[in-house]
């Protein structure tokens, strides 16, 4: 689900980032407010966190695997503003550091997973769980659905961003400028994949993570529940208001005050019809298309408009509608919470059933090595002590010659062992590249990140496929320039993302999505001509160009620039220091988290004798192992906070920091600026 | 009260007894009490004076409260209960919230954790090196220039620029210490400092800490090194499985009582003490490695 550059506009892009600029600056006051000056260290750590469990296979039914976010899981654990803040920085790192997300596309990737995500799962998650203990299955299983929820509303957004990039920017011929699908075709395409597979892996990640800690770590469960009971027998000893009794008083202010509504000069926009919006107020000239198309198709509302489709008992009849939305919504939610019960009540019949089987499994010998049942017979050692007899006699394995079987390939483990070698491989190659001597490597870090941050924006801007190609031969230039090898760049920014565009596109060609002059007619359809357009395929070459361009300024800049300095640019270039030394520490402790993951991964590859056949297995591994992780990284917020506390950190971190700006630098920026202005006036040429 | 120092004297006299003066006394501990999240002790009642250049190891199995002890000498956690006095002011919650007092404790303080791990926080090296010197305010080209000095005194300006995962378990440490030094503390506070490290790195760092002693810093470390104890340290308090200080002595005097080590849980009734050894590890340095030391601290 993260967004590359090149998909969006640099349009949407922009509204995106500056939705989430109030976004952080609530963040940063929840925040404060919870965990006050151990902030720093904990939301380090918590991206840290959330960038792992972004590289942790899970095994879903059917024999595939996904990743998870775990939003959802940093919100519960340490509260929604916290999930804003480390979520955001862990994608902050893979879009800097690692490529992957767009970097002028962060805005909207924050918003859909940083932002929308944690807070609409983790009220899925309030709702589910309210009155339950820490301890109680019910908790897990609301983490899980919220996990669930919370993915699919991220998808959501994801897929109406991209549904809107054909309707609101095209060229006057039709052809699509950005994302080239519109939103009949995104949403069902997203929510599909997510539906399924993607938002089966949260599932199981945030549960599995929740059930783990409730087992092995309740203390940092607490963190954001301090009042909550811990188990069932303490919750029934207290007695509380029923949380349905706030809800329905708050629903009964809500419905109260809905008349102020009325109030409001004209409606929410897009909800309306179209008639009725004055569309010059909002710098629009033409209605968007899908509005146009859809406004007319769900016309049997039941109480159309409100008001009883008379003017005269407004008041009366906006009141009557609000009763029944709610009535209708209080239903389904019913519904769901019943369905709830009746889940959760199978989940701890299972458990008690699974308790029950436990001795059974004990004797099975591969299961032998890690069950904690005790070993009956037992002999004395030389200190005393007792040592199970079987300790001391070879065992039958499966074949002592080693040919143990054939262990099918892309198994979870394998897939996230890959995964964090890669990322430990990439970062060294990365600081290897940095420092040798190139033309980019000469360059100040500062007017690097702005020259090619402005270069990103022009690649975003132009319209025609020779300016975009021109663009890239630029990058291929700076690329030879900066000692980087040729064939390494153009394989490090073509996969994987641009080729997976090229694929994604390849419908967007046809006149069924693309309308417009058929260039390669292929079939007829009800005296429509079928194929090719000329719109589409300008469209795709578009896109997939813009794709890699933008990719491969981004690589630029990575690869030369140690990441150190990076994060110095950062801080110089106005970005708050706290936010600087929270990314700084947060990639820091990447590498020690990946290290043990790494461990964890490798010891149980040791153990795994042939195929890992169960997916649930699998899966309560991947979260056993995610949950050992969190409480690790907890212990460690804790300790680095009192590191630094002990060299005198008192909230207001000083920072090394030495920048000079050279001729060469002035020359870059000067050539940065014709290379722009050349770009974008021989695009509009172009255009004509 | 066995191997109190005189500040300015270069050579110590480990066993020497001179008679403490209220003056040399940079820490003082009355009846500490500790508890982890107000259910499990750590400390039952901890008293303890320690005197300026005193190297001093804290002796105890696993658990029994040696590493809650630094990190109250430390002013990271405030004991339940007790006092703790440092340089002749009570250190507390209060106190410590007073940016002045804090700020001069911190300097005057240095803490190198068990886990370099957590310690070595920054980006780079010469970040985290150049941490604490930053925070007590000094300028850049001060600050510059230490780092450099402690680089070059540690013998790792070639790490400079390295980042914390590219570094192994031994430089981890140096660079942990490093960022300690910088600061120039009077006293230096170790969490089992030799734990996890390979032979040479340890004999290293054992022959550091004597040369530091040496250089006038008071070194307090928590260790289960039996085998350097006559070395790194004058005086041992031997903590009890039970939270408490049950014994306090010299090394040899410490060392020789097997029943008191048997009873504290540091020794396996299997296992004997190769003390000729231990004090065959002692070794002797020339006046002009202390000049070394001396420059190094400026």
């Amino acid at each position: 689900m993260h967004i590359p550059d090149g998909y969006l506009s640099p349009q949407t892009e922009a509204v995106f980032a500056a939705a989430m600029v109030p976004v952080y600056a609530a963040a940063a006051r929840g925040v404060r407010k919870v965990v006050k000056s151990r902030s720093v260290p904990l939301m380090a750590i918590g991206a840290a966190f959330s960038f792992l469990v972004m590289m942790l296979n899970v095994p879903i039914p059917g024999g595939t695997t996904a990743h998870a976010v775990g939003a959802v899981l940093i919100a519960v654990i340490l509260g929604p503003w916290a999930a804003v803040i480390a979520v955001s920085i862990a994608l902050l790192v893979q879009a800097l550091f690692f490529g992957d997300g767009g970097v002028l596309a962060f805005g909207a990737n924050a918003f859909n997973m940083a932002f929308v995500m944690p807070f609409v799962g983790y009220a899925v998650y309030r709702f589910v769980a309210r009155g339950s203990s820490l301890t109680s299955p019910k908790r897990a299983l609301a983490a899980g659905i919220g996990g669930y929820v919370g993915i699919n509303a991220a998808a959501l957004c994801a897929a109406i961003e991209f549904g809107l990039q054909p309707v609101l920017f095209h060229t006057a011929d039709g052809t699509p400028l950005y994302a080239p699908f519109h939103l009949s075709q995104t949403v069902p395409a997203m929510m599909l994949a997510h539906l399924t597979v993607a938002g089966l892996a949260e599932f199981a990640i945030s549960l599995g993570v929740v059930a783990y800690l409730q087992r092995a770590n309740v203390p940092v469960l607490r963190l954001n529940a301090p009042n909550a009971a811990v188990t069932d027998a303490e919750l029934a000893r207290r007695s509380r208001i029923p949380a349905w009794g706030w809800a329905l008083i708050g629903l009964g202010a809500l419905l109260v005050i809905t008349p102020l509504g009325l109030l409001a000069p004209g409606g929410a926009f897009g909800e309306a019809t179209p008639q009725n919006l004055d569309l010059a107020k909002y710098g629009l000239r033409t209605v968007p298309l899908g509005l146009e198309k859809w406004s007319s198709f769900w016309s049997h509302a039941v109480l159309g408009g409100y008001g009883f489709h008379s003017g005269d008992h407004r008041v009366v009849g906006y009141m009557v509608s609000a009763v029944t939305g709610i009535v209708v919504i209080a239903i389904i939610g019913l519904l769901v919470a019943l369905a709830v019960k009746a889940a959760s009540g199978i989940v701890r019949a299972r458990r008690r059933l699974a308790d029950r089987r436990q001795p059974a499994t004990a004797t099975r010998p591969v299961a032998r090595a890690a069950s904690r049942a005790p070993a009956r017979r037992v002999r004395t050692g030389s200190g005393g002590r007792h040592e199970p007899a079987w300790l001391f006699q070879s065992e039958l394995a499966l074949c002592p010659c080693g040919c143990i079987g054939i262990r099918k390939k892309g198994s979870f483990l394998e897939k996230t062992l890959t995964g964090t070698s890669n990322v430990m491989r990439q970062a060294m190659f990365s600081e290897d590249v940095a420092t040798q001597q190139g033309f980019l490597q000469r360059i100040d870090a500062r007017v690097k990140i702005v020259t090619l941050l402005a270069l990103l924006i022009v690649t975003a801007l132009l319209r025609s496929v020779p300016a975009l190609l021109a663009m890239y031969g630029l990058t291929l230039v700076l690329a030879g320039t900066s000692a980087l090898p040729l064939g390494f760049f153009v394989k490090r920014v073509w996969l994987f993302i641009p080729i997976f565009t090229g694929i994604v596109v390849i419908p967007a060609m046809f006149s069924f999505v693309t309308p417009g002059h058929v260039v390669v007619p292929l079939w007829d359809w009800h005296g429509h001509t079928v194929g090719l357009t000329a719109q589409g395929l300008r469209g795709a070459a578009l896109i997939v160009t813009r794709v890699a361009t933008s990719i491969s300024l981004v690589v630029l800049l990575t690869l030369t620039t140690p990441w150190a300095k990076l994060l110095a640019a950062l801080r110089a270039l106005a970005v708050p220091k706290v936010f600087v030394l929270v990314i700084g520490m947060a990639y820091r402790y990447v590498f020690l988290l990946l290290n043990a993951v790494t461990d964890l991964f490798v010891a149980r590859k040791a153990r795994t004798v042939g195929n890992e056949r169960d997916h649930r297995t699998g899966a309560r591994f991947v979260s056993s192992a995610a949950g050992a992780l969190f409480g690790k990284s907890h212990a460690l917020s804790e300790e680095v906070h009192q590191a630094m506390t002990s060299r005198g950190y008192r909230g207001d971190a000083r920072t090394l920091s030495g920048f000079h700006v050279g001729l060469l630098d002035l020359a870059f920026i000067a050539g940065a600026l014709v290379v722009a202005v050349v770009a974008l006036g021989g695009d509009r040429l172009l255009g004509r | 009260m066995t191997g109190s120092l005189v500040a300015d004297r270069a050579v110590p006299l480990a066993l020497d007894p001179s008679p403490a003066t209220a003056a040399n006394e940079i820490f003082v501990c009355r009846d500490l009490r500790y508890a982890y999240l107000e259910r499990f002790t750590a400390l039952d009642g901890v008293s303890l004076t320690l005197s300026h250049g005193e190297k001093v190891a804290l002796l105890g199995a696993n658990g029994c409260g040696k590493s809650t002890l630094l990190k109250i000498l430390d002013g990271l956690v405030f004991p339940d209960s007790g006092e703790f006095r440092a340089f002749g002011e009570p250190v507390t919650e209060a106190s410590m919230e007073d940016e002045q007092f804090a700020m001069g404790f911190r300097s005057r303080v240095g803490f190198i954790f068990q886990n370099s791990d957590a310690q070595v926080f920054s980006p780079t090296v010469r970040d985290d090196i150049a941490f604490g010197a930053l925070q007590l305010g000094w300028s850049r080209g001060k600050v510059e220039q230490r780092v450099d000095d402690v680089l070059a005194m540690l013998e790792i300006p070639h790490l400079a620029d390295r980042a914390p995962y590219q570094l192994s378990g031994g430089e981890k440490k140096r660079v942990a210490i490093a960022g300690v030094l910088v600061m120039n503390p009077d006293v230096l506070l170790f969490d089992e400092p030799t734990a996890a490290l390979d032979p040479r790195a340890q004999d290293w760092l054992t022959e550091l800490i004597v040369d530091l002693n040496r250089a006038g810093k008071t070194i307090v470390l928590a260790t289960h090194d039996l085998d350097v104890l006559n070395v790194i340290a004058d005086r041992c308090l031997v903590f009890s499985d039970a939270h408490r200080i049950v014994a306090e002595g010299s090394p040899s005097e410490v060392l020789a009582d097997r029943d008191l080590l048997l009873s504290v849980n540091l020794i396996h009734e299997h296992s004997h003490m190769h003390r000729g050894e231990a004090e065959g590890h002692v070794h002797e340095h020339g006046p002009e490695h202390h000049d070394e030391d001396r420059s190094a601290r400026g």
